[in-house]
């Protein structure tokens, strides 16, 4: 039994399409067969999130319009023998594929795969329509800022009115030492506005630049932001894994810190 | 003195989650800020009407109640706080 989960923000910038590739890793992880696919026709960005650029032959548009097989578009990522991608195209623009067109392609990648992951385009228009209306779940990526948070809202609007059942929220970037100051709205101020499920918090590590300068993944790294990604492939395959504590994972300054206060 | 009791209760983090709520519900309700504003203004003439308010000591909040039940999804319901 496959699942179809759309990656969704609104906003542009807020980590999407690393939110994709590192959900996508962890479930490939956990001996999934996954395929990640890129919806954002005409500005494309998962082929180099995931360092597999050079090896794009097909793209979404040719398999569509019929110039080649699935198969054929698929790419096999480097570290995970279970992960795909199917690449989108750079020299299209979003009307080259319609949402009937998309829920067709998808249908067939459900045939091959457990978990078909699409990463949507940032704005509400045909590129959003065109990825939402193959999903049966979504995963909507936020940043603890009033514009993200408002297009946030707006996007669970949406999908619930397309009739979504299951959302869950990512909030992403966050900075507990800016929390901690109060100068960052916390994830628990977040899911106060929202109401949506929580499935996973993310801190704003540098890994996250560096795995990606690398076109990699943080997933399997000894790092926070790593883990937490992990953690969110094991909660929507269904597991119960309790939350990191953001908290608790200080810094040497910090504990050191603390100590002092501690008198 | 009050200003700097307020550095220490208003923080940067506090104010972006007021101004998130406050533009989220004008976003629900399609009413903008200075309606909001406006309806905030009148509700406290409005309460001041009957009883003794300082209205620098009490703040109106607005804020949407969104847990719809499914059927009656354009409900919106303010509580004023």
């Amino acid at each position: 039994m496959s699942e179809v989960i759309v990656v969704t923000s609104g906003k542009g910038g807020v980590g999407k399409t690393t939110s994709t590739a590192s959900i996508g890793a962890g479930l490939a992880r956990m001996n999934k067969k996954v395929v990640l696919v890129d919806t954002d026709i005409g500005l494309r960005n998962l082929d180099v999130v995931m360092g597999l650029e050079n090896r794009i032959i097909y793209n979404l548009v040719d398999v569509v319009e019929g110039n080649c097989r699935v198969k054929q578009a698929l790419i096999r990522d480097k570290h995970y023998p279970g992960l795909y991608l199917l690449p989108s195209a750079q020299t299209r623009d979003k009307s080259a594929v319609s949402p009937e067109q998309m829920i067709k392609l998808v249908d067939s990648l459900t045939q091959i795969f457990d978990y078909v992951l699409l990463d949507c385009p940032a704005g509400i228009e045909q590129g959003f329509r065109n990825a939402t209306a193959a999903a049966q779940r979504a995963v909507v990526v936020t940043t603890p800022e009033v514009s993200a948070i408002r297009d946030a809202d707006r996007i669970i609007g949406l999908l619930q009115a397309g009739g979504i059942k299951k959302i869950d929220l990512v909030v992403n970037r966050i900075r507990i030492d800016m929390v901690r100051r109060g100068d960052m709205m916390s994830v628990e101020d977040v899911l106060d506005i929202l109401a949506v499920n929580l499935i996973g918090a993310i801190p704003d590590e540098e890994s996250v630049v560096i795995a990606a300068n690398h076109g990699e993944s943080v997933v399997g790294s000894d790092t926070l932001s790593g883990q937490a990604y992990m953690n969110i492939a094991r909660r929507i395959m269904g597991e119960k894994v309790p939350l990191i504590d953001l908290e608790s994972s200080v810094t040497l300054l910090h504990r050191v810190a603390s100590l002092f206060r501690r008198k | 003195m009050g200003r700097y009791q307020e550095r220490y209760t208003r923080t940067s983090g506090k104010i972006a989650k007021a101004r998130t709520k406050l533009t989220i519900a004008s976003d629900r309700l399609d009413c903008n800020q200075t309606e909001m504003a406006q309806l905030q203004e009148d509700v406290a003439d409005l309460l001041s009407k009957y009883m003794d308010l300082d209205l620098d000591l009490f703040e109106i909040r607005l804020e949407i109640i969104s847990r719809t039940k499914r059927g009656i999804r354009n409900v919106k319901t303010i509580q004023i706080k």
